[in-house]
């Protein structure tokens, strides 16, 4: 090979060289995707139920994850095991309301209501509601009091739907004390029950309204909307993890949480359909005819209908003192949002 | 050695060392038991559930004890339904507290079905079990003396089956006792179970503890009364036992 070749050569492969330095120099060893901050845990108390829609709109559509957090749904075989979750820090939001919140809070738990999760809207369609078994004829305005006094109501003592029939027999000037009620957890118990005749009226929930109708067992005979319209029937509150934050995950989690009961508001939408049926595991044929809850698209709450819940509580004997809004309504977070 | 757990519990609640609200001191839980006391509704509610558990326990044990005394003595029977309890002793038997609901109603009727259910197991076992355990020498006795029937029974199955029959009512007993209060706690306006579902529904635990106390007593009493019964069934048992 003659020395100008090799001279080529050399200054070519030494160009080359320089060529692969340089490239080297500007790219990464290992190309790194564009840093993003972590996002934050949080832990939300959640059950499979209609009621809890807009949350897992919110969780399937990555509305929380465009807030910065990384939300994980918790779930309890009890409602009532959830509180002491809250209390202890053990998950940050609590979304199942009991009469427990209230005495926790006037024993000066660190926890708070912060926003609405469902209210009993009239429209035609209600999602909770009192239904009475085949065989019980008549309607509302037919019943009297003493029709009323001999029937078997199926409710919850320490929950919500006591406090319904309370005030929708106070209308007949009966006390809750004067009618005979049976509690049954297991909402399809319930509606077995009111099959076989061991209940004449019971308070159900979606999707239980529809198949207890679909299947003959019982009929709506009052919907809770008409007994109290406009009552907060679900909330969501913040236990010590989020009241005592430093960043403001509380307002992030409460925005992503809005424009998920944004969503759940366009109605039964394809994509509403497919969320819920993916988490409630309901048939989507099913999940089309129930009726869905409603929920205020600001998640501000009346937290004066809940004081008077709480007074009602400490009637019944099941809270030891009586709450003012104050005293558990905590509006900050979602007055932040507004600004 | 419990006053001392009571002392140190009390300290580290009222201390702040350990949380008020899921562990309240021991003298809240005094005065509350207390306080429960001048109620007639927890008079009702103790007394409820003593129902509930004798009329299980007699129920199931009375069915086990027979059943068992004739799987001991007649072994085609013992063959017949040995895989039969076999298979149906391990099922957890509040898991068929619903069907129990829809086959007996929503009365008395389901929850003492299971208690009985729950108590039955326990007695056959250990009944049978304590006619197996007969020496074969009392057996041989009897029938060179034609002892068959009614006097078999009184005369050699009963006393040679009855320390371990008495075992097993002892544990139909207490199992007896736990599926009381948990089938209250699942579905009952009344009873003690009812009430610890209530205390926990409205997160009032010292009310819940002042009731596990309660249970705790009648179990305890429950106890004594069982030993009361061998020592009145059993006099030469007991009689060894104090030489001892």
């Amino acid at each position: 090979m003659s020395k100008s070749v090799r001279g080529y050569q050399g200054r070519h492969f030494i160009v080359l060289l320089i060529l692969l330095l340089v490239s080297v120099s500007c790219t990464p060893v290992t190309a790194q995707p564009a840093t993003t901050a972590p996002l934050t845990a949080v832990r939300v108390t959640a059950v499979p139920y209609l009621s809890f829609a807009p949350l897992y709109i919110a969780q399937a559509e990555g509305y929380f994850a465009e807030q910065g957090l990384a939300v994980e749904f918790v779930r309890f075989q009890r409602n009532s095991d959830s509180l002491p979750a809250l209390l202890q820090g053990q998950v940050d939001v609590d979304a199942i309301f009991t009469i427990g919140l209230l005495n926790a809070i006037q024993q000066g738990q660190p926890a708070r209501v912060v926003a609405n999760k469902g209210v009993l809207t009239q429209n035609g369609c209600p999602a909770d509601a009192f239904v009475k078994r085949a065989g019980l004829a008549g309607t509302p305005s037919d019943f009297s009091a003493d029709t009323l006094r001999k029937l078997k109501f199926g409710v919850d003592p320490t929950w919500i739907d006591s406090y319904f029939l309370q005030q929708w027999l106070a209308q007949y000037g009966v006390d809750l004390s004067e009618v005979a009620t049976v509690y049954l957890p297991d909402p399809a118990a319930r509606v077995e029950a009111l099959r076989q005749g061991a209940l004449d009226i019971a308070f159900l929930s979606e999707p239980w309204i529809t198949r207890a109708q679909q299947s003959g067992a019982a009929t709506v005979l009052m919907p809770a909307a008409d007994i109290m319209p406009g009552y907060p029937l679900g909330i969501l509150s913040f236990g010590p993890n989020l009241l005592n934050a430093k960043d403001d995950r509380g307002q992030r989690f409460l925005r992503a949480y809005l424009q998920g009961i944004r969503q759940y508001n366009e109605g039964k939408t394809a994509r509403n359909v497919e969320i819920v049926t993916e988490f409630s595991k309901l048939d989507p044929d099913l999940v089309q005819a129930v009726c869905w809850p409603v929920f205020a698209a600001d998640g501000q709450l009346d937290a004066t209908a809940i004081a008077g819940y709480s007074a009602w509580a400490v009637h019944q004997g099941l809270a030891d003192q009586a709450l003012t809004p104050a005293e558990f309504w905590e509006p900050r977070y979602l007055n932040e949002l507004g600004k | 050695m419990l006053l001392t757990v009571l002392a140190g519990w009390e300290i580290a609640t009222r201390s702040g060392w350990l949380s008020a609200l899921f562990f309240p001191p021991p003298t809240l839980i005094g005065v509350t038991l207390g306080r429960l006391a001048f109620t007639a509704a927890f008079w009702s509610a103790l007394g409820i559930t003593v129902v509930r558990l004798l009329a299980g326990v007699a129920l199931g044990a009375s069915s086990g004890l027979l059943l068992g005394w004739l799987m001991g003595a007649w072994r085609p029977v013992r063959l017949i339904l040995t895989p039969v309890v076999t298979a149906l002793h391990p099922l957890p038997k509040l898991a068929l507290f619903p069907l129990f609901l829809i086959l007996l109603g929503l009365g008395e009727a389901s929850k003492i079905a299971l208690v009985a259910l729950t108590a039955f197991f326990p007695m056959l076992l250990n009944t049978l079990a304590g006619v197996e355990q007969i020496e074969r020498t009392y057996w041989e006795v009897a029938a060179n003396y034609g002892v068959t029937g009614q006097r078999l029974l009184w005369r050699v199955i009963v006393p040679g089956s009855l320390p371990l029959a008495l075992v097993g009512l002892r544990l139909a007993v207490n199992s007896g006792l736990i599926l009381t209060v948990a089938v209250e706690m699942l579905a009952a306006q009344q009873g003690l179970g009812a009430q610890i579902w209530l205390a926990w529904q409205t997160l009032r635990l010292q009310e819940l503890y002042a009731v596990l106390v309660v249970i705790s007593g009648l179990g305890f009493a429950t106890h004594q009364l069982l030993n009361r019964l061998t020592w009145y069934l059993l006099p030469w048992q007991t009689q060894e036992n104090e030489h001892e």
